[in-house]
C-alpha cells in the first residue's frame, strides 16, 4: 500500500469513526428523550393516583376521626386491600396521617396514632426502619416518631450510634418527640456534635409538639459537649426560665468558647428584659 | 511542494486540533455531568426530609443584610421590595440601594413605604460613591427596610453601599427584579449553620428562566417553557449550565462563579477581600475568586457552598439585541476575572483553582468560541477550494450536532429526575423540539457575542448596555422598560 493510499485509508477509518459517534449521539438523545417522556408521563399518572387514593383515604379516615358510626365494609376492604398490594397507595395514606396529625391535638390525635396501628400502617413504616437504605431508615423513624409508635422507640434509640450521621440526627430528634427533653438529657455526655442547623430543629421539635419542660436543663450545662451547653442555652431561653439566670452567669465566665459566651449573654439579657418588662 | 499539499498540511493540522479540542470538550462535560448527576442525587436524598422552617425556631438564626440594588426601576420597585419583606426568616434587613436612578424610585418608595430620613451615619468601610440619604419607615411593619440613595455608580458600587450599611455577619446580594421563593434564605443559610471546622464563605444557587411562568404576589406559582424561542433556548442552556455543571465544580471544590442574581456571601470575609470590584463587568465572578484567593493566601480553611434548588427566577431577554449585549458582556467579565487573577493559573498554590478551573475556564468558556469562530471561517475557506478533502469538517459539525442534542436531553432528563419543575407533556416536547435547532442558531449567535465581547473589550469599553425587559406575568401581563447599570462613560 503506498503512502497515498494509507492515508486515505487512515481518512476513511477516521470518518468510519466519527460518523460511529455521530450515530451513537443521535440514538443516545433518543432514547433519553424517550426515557424522559415515559418518565413524565408516569409522574402525571401518578399524580391523578395520589389524588384518587387520597380519596379513598379521607373517606376511611375522616369517618374513623369525626363520626360515631364505623366506616362501611367495602371502604374499609378497598382501603386494607390498596393498603397491602400498593406501594404509592401506602406512601399516601402514612403522609395524609402525618399531616393530619400535624393539624390536630387532644382527642383526635390520640385517634390518629390508633388509626396508624389498627390499621397496619405502623408495620409499613417498622419496615422502613429495618431497610438497609439510610434514607428509608430516616422516613421510617420520622413516620414513627410523628405518630408516636412507642414499641419502636427503644429501635429507633439504637441508630443514635448508626454510621450515617443523618439517621443519627434523625433518631435524637425522633426520641425527643416521643419521650420529651429527659431524652436529650440522657445523651448529654455523647460526642455527637449538634451544629446550629441541628439545634434549630431541636428547638422546633420542641415548639411544634409542645413538649413540656423538665427541671434538670441544668445537667445540659454542665455537660462536657460544648455543643450540648449551647442547646441547653438556647432551650432555656425557648422556655423563658429565669431560674437558671445564675447558672448561665457562671457558665459564661467559665467557659472559652465564645460562640457559647455569646449566647449565654443574648439569653440572659432577653430574660432580664423579659422579665423587667 | 504544490498549493494543493500545503493546503492539506494546514487543514490535517487544524483538523487535528479541532478533533482533539472537540473531543476533550465532549468528554469534559460528560464527566462534569456525571459528577453533576451523582451529587444533585446525593443532594436530594439528604436534603428530601428537611423541613426549612425548623431555621425559623431559633431566634438567634444568623442575622442577614438582604442587598437589593436598583437602577430606573420605579415602576416594579415596589412590589419588589414587598415581595423581598415577605420572605421567610427571623433575622434580617433588606437594603434597597437607589443607585442614582433617573426615574422618580425614590419618592415613589417614600409614599408606599412611609419613609422617613434616618440620621445613621454612613461609614464607606468599603469606598464608594456618596451616599445622599439613608431612609427608614416610620411604619413598625416596615423596620425590616433601609433605604440607601446615592451617587450613580454602577452595580458593584450600590452592593458595596449595601454592605458597608449594617455590620450583620452575613450577607445576600440579589438582583431586586428577580423572584424568589419564600424559603431562599432558609436554603441559603443551612450550610453557613452546618460549617464545622471549614469556614463557609459563600452559597449560591441556581437561577432559572420564568418567562412565560406564572407569577401572582410576587411569588412564582406555575412554571412553564417560555413562548419565545429565544428564552425558550436559554431555559435549556440554564438547565445545562446549573444542572450538569456547577453542581459537578461545587462537589471538586472549583465554583468560581455564583450568580449575581442572587448569593449568600460571609461579609467579614467580603470587606476583607475589599468588597465587589468596581472596574469589571462581571463583579460576581471576580468576587468569588478574589475570596477565594484571599482565604487560600491567608491559609484559612474555607468553603464555597451550591445549592441546587430553583430558587431565583429571572426573565431572560427575548430579543437578539439584548441577547448579545448581555453576553458580550458576561464575555469581558469573564476576560477581566482571568487576567486580573492570572497568578492562579497552573500556580500550584491554588491547588485545583490553579490547575483545573482557571484553565477549564480559559479553554472552554473564553476561548472556545474563538476557536469555534476560527474554525467556522477555516471550514468556509474549504467549500471554496474543492480541490480538498472537506469531508472531515462536515463530519465533525454533525458530531458535534450530535453530542449538543445529546447533551440538551440529559440536561432535561436531569430535571426530570430532580426538581420536576415542568409539568406537562406539552412542556417537554417543547424544549426538546428547541434542542435540535439550539445547535444551528442559538449556539453560533453565542459564538458571535463572545467575538464582539473580545472586540469591545479590546477598544476598551465598561458599559453594561442596556435592557429592555417586557416584565413577568403577575397575574396581568405588565410591560416595564429597566434600564440595567450603565457604566460612567455610558453616562
Amino acid at each position: 500500500m503506498s503512502n497515498l493510499e494509507k492515508e486515505a485509508h487512515d481518512f476513511k477509518i477516521l470518518i468510519e469513526i466519527l460518523l460511529f459517534f455521530t450515530a451513537l449521539f443521535f440514538l443516545i438523545a433518543l432514547i433519553m428523550f424517550i426515557i424522559t417522556y415515559v418518565k413524565r408521563i408516569r409522574r402525571i399518572k401518578s399524580e391523578s393516583l395520589k389524588a384518587e387514593y387520597q380519596n379513598i383515604i379521607d373517606n376511611v379516615l375522616f369517618t374513623y376521626l369525626f363520626s360515631e358510626e364505623e366506616s362501611n365494609d367495602t371502604d374499609i376492604t378497598e382501603f386494607k386491600h390498596n393498603f397491602d398490594t400498593n406501594v404509592l397507595f401506602q406512601k399516601v395514606a402514612v403522609k395524609a396521617v402525618v399531616s393530619l396529625k400535624h393539624n390536630y391535638s387532644g382527642e383526635f390525635k390520640t385517634k390518629l396514632e390508633m388509626f396508624y396501628v389498627s390499621y397496619g400502617l405502623s408495620k409499613y413504616s417498622m419496615k422502613k426502619l429495618k431497610s438497609k437504605k439510610w434514607y428509608k431508615k430516616i422516613e421510617g423513624i420520622k413516620d414513627l416518631s410523628n405518630l408516636n409508635y412507642q414499641p419502636a422507640f427503644e429501635k429507633i434509640k439504637a441508630y443514635l450510634t448508626h454510621k450515617n450521621k443523618l439517621v443519627q440526627e434523625e433518631a435524637l430528634i425522633a426520641i425527643l418527640k416521643m419521650r420529651g427533653i429527659n431524652e436529650l438529657i440522657l445523651q448529654k455526655d455523647s460526642n455527637i456534635f449538634l451544629n446550629d442547623w441541628i439545634q434549630s430543629n431541636i428547638i422546633f421539635t420542641i415548639k411544634t409538639n409542645k413538649i413540656n419542660e423538665v427541671d434538670n436543663l441544668i445537667d445540659l450545662l454542665e455537660s462536657k459537649n460544648e455543643s450540648m451547653q449551647l442547646l441547653g442555652v438556647r432551650i432555656i431561653s425557648y422556655f423563658r426560665d429565669s431560674s437558671y439566670l445564675q447558672k448561665l452567669k457562671e457558665l459564661e465566665k467559665q467557659t472559652h468558647n465564645l460562640k457559647l459566651k455569646s449566647e449565654i449573654n443574648v439569653t440572659v439579657d432577653y430574660l432580664n428584659n423579659y422579665y423587667t418588662t | 511542494m504544490t498549493y494543493n499539499e500545503v493546503l492539506n498540511i494546514i487543514i490535517l493540522f487544524f483538523s487535528t486540533f479541532v478533533l482533539y479540542f472537540a473531543v476533550t470538550v465532549m468528554s469534559s462535560y460528560l464527566i462534569l455531568a456525571a459528577i453533576s448527576g451523582w451529587s444533585l442525587k446525593s443532594y436530594i436524598k439528604r436534603n428530601r426530609f428537611i423541613d426549612y422552617n425548623a431555621l425559623l425556631a431559633l431566634t438567634t438564626a444568623p442575622k442577614i443584610s438582604l442587598i437589593a440594588p436598583a437602577y430606573n426601576e420605579g415602576m416594579t420597585i415596589v412590589e419588589n421590595v414587598k415581595s423581598l419583606l415577605s420572605i421567610d426568616y427571623n433575622n434580617f434587613d433588606v437594603i434597597v440601594v437607589n443607585d442614582g436612578s433617573k426615574d422618580n424610585s425614590i419618592p415613589i418608595l417614600i409614599d408606599a413605604f412611609d419613609l422617613e430620613l434616618s440620621d445613621k451615619k454612613y461609614v464607606p468601610i468599603i469606598p464608594t460613591k456618596h451616599v445622599k440619604g439613608i431612609y427608614r419607615s416610620k411604619n413598625p411593619s416596615f423596620s425590616k427596610l433601609i433605604i440607601v440613595d446615592k451617587e450613580n455608580g454602577g452595580k458593584s458600587d450600590a452592593l458595596n453601599t449595601g454592605i458597608n450599611m449594617l455590620d450583620n455577619p452575613y450577607i445576600v446580594c440579589i438582583d431586586v427584579d428577580c423572584i424568589m421563593d419564600k424559603d431562599v434564605l432558609l436554603k441559603l443559610t443551612k450550610p453557613f449553620m452546618q460549617q464545622t471546622n471549614k469556614r463557609v464563605i459563600a452559597t449560591g444557587g441556581v437561577v432559572r428562566i420564568a418567562n412565560s411562568c406564572i407569577i401572582k404576589s410576587g411569588k412564582l406559582v406555575e412554571v412553564h417553557a417560555p413562548e419565545s424561542l429565544l428564552a425558550r433556548i436559554q431555559v435549556l442552556e440554564y438547565l445545562r449550565a446549573f444542572n450538569l455543571g456547577r453542581m459537578a465544580w461545587a462537589k471538586l471544590d472549583g465554583l468560581l462563579l455564583i450568580s449575581g442574581a442572587f448569593g449568600m456571601f460571609d461579609r467579614e470575609i467580603v470587606v476583607k477581600s475589599g468588597g465587589y470590584n468596581t472596574k469589571t463587568v462581571g463583579e460576581d465572578m471576580e468576587l468569588v475568586v478574589r475570596m477565594r484567593r484571599y482565604m487560600i493566601e491567608n491559609k484559612i480553611e474555607y468553603a464555597v457552598e451550591y445549592i441546587p434548588d430553583p430558587l431565583c427566577w429571572t426573565e431572560a431577554p427575548e430579543s437578539y439585541k439584548i441577547l448579545r449585549k448581555q453576553r458580550s458582556r458576561w464575555t469581558r467579565g469573564t476576560m477581566e476575572t482571568l487576567w486580573d487573577h492570572r497568578k492562579m493559573f497552573l500556580n500550584p498554590k491554588y491547588k485545583l483553582l490553579g490547575f483545573l478551573s482557571f484553565p477549564y475556564w480559559f479553554l472552554y468558556e473564553y476561548l472556545a468560541p474563538i476557536i469555534e469562530f476560527v474554525g467556522l471561517l477555516f471550514t468556509i475557506f474549504i467549500f471554496f477550494n474543492r480541490s480538498v478533502n472537506q469531508w472531515i469538517f462536515i463530519v465533525l459539525i454533525l458530531l458535534i450536532y450530535s453530542f449538543a442534542i445529546l447533551f440538551s436531553m440529559l440536561a432535561l432528563y436531569s430535571e426530570e429526575v430532580t426538581y420536576k419543575k415542568y409539568n406537562t407533556l406539552k412542556d417537554l416536547r417543547k424544549l426538546a423540539l428547541i434542542s435540535l435547532i439550539e445547535p444551528i442558531i442559538f449556539h453560533p449567535f453565542m459564538v458571535y457575542a463572545a467575538i464582539i465581547g473580545n472586540i469591545e473589550k479590546i477598544k476598551g469599553s465598561h458599559g453594561w448596555g442596556d435592557m429592555t425587559r417586557t416584565g413577568f406575568k403577575k397575574g396581568i401581563l405588565t410591560e416595564k422598560i429597566i434600564t440595567d447599570f450603565p457604566s460612567q462613560e455610558e453616562k
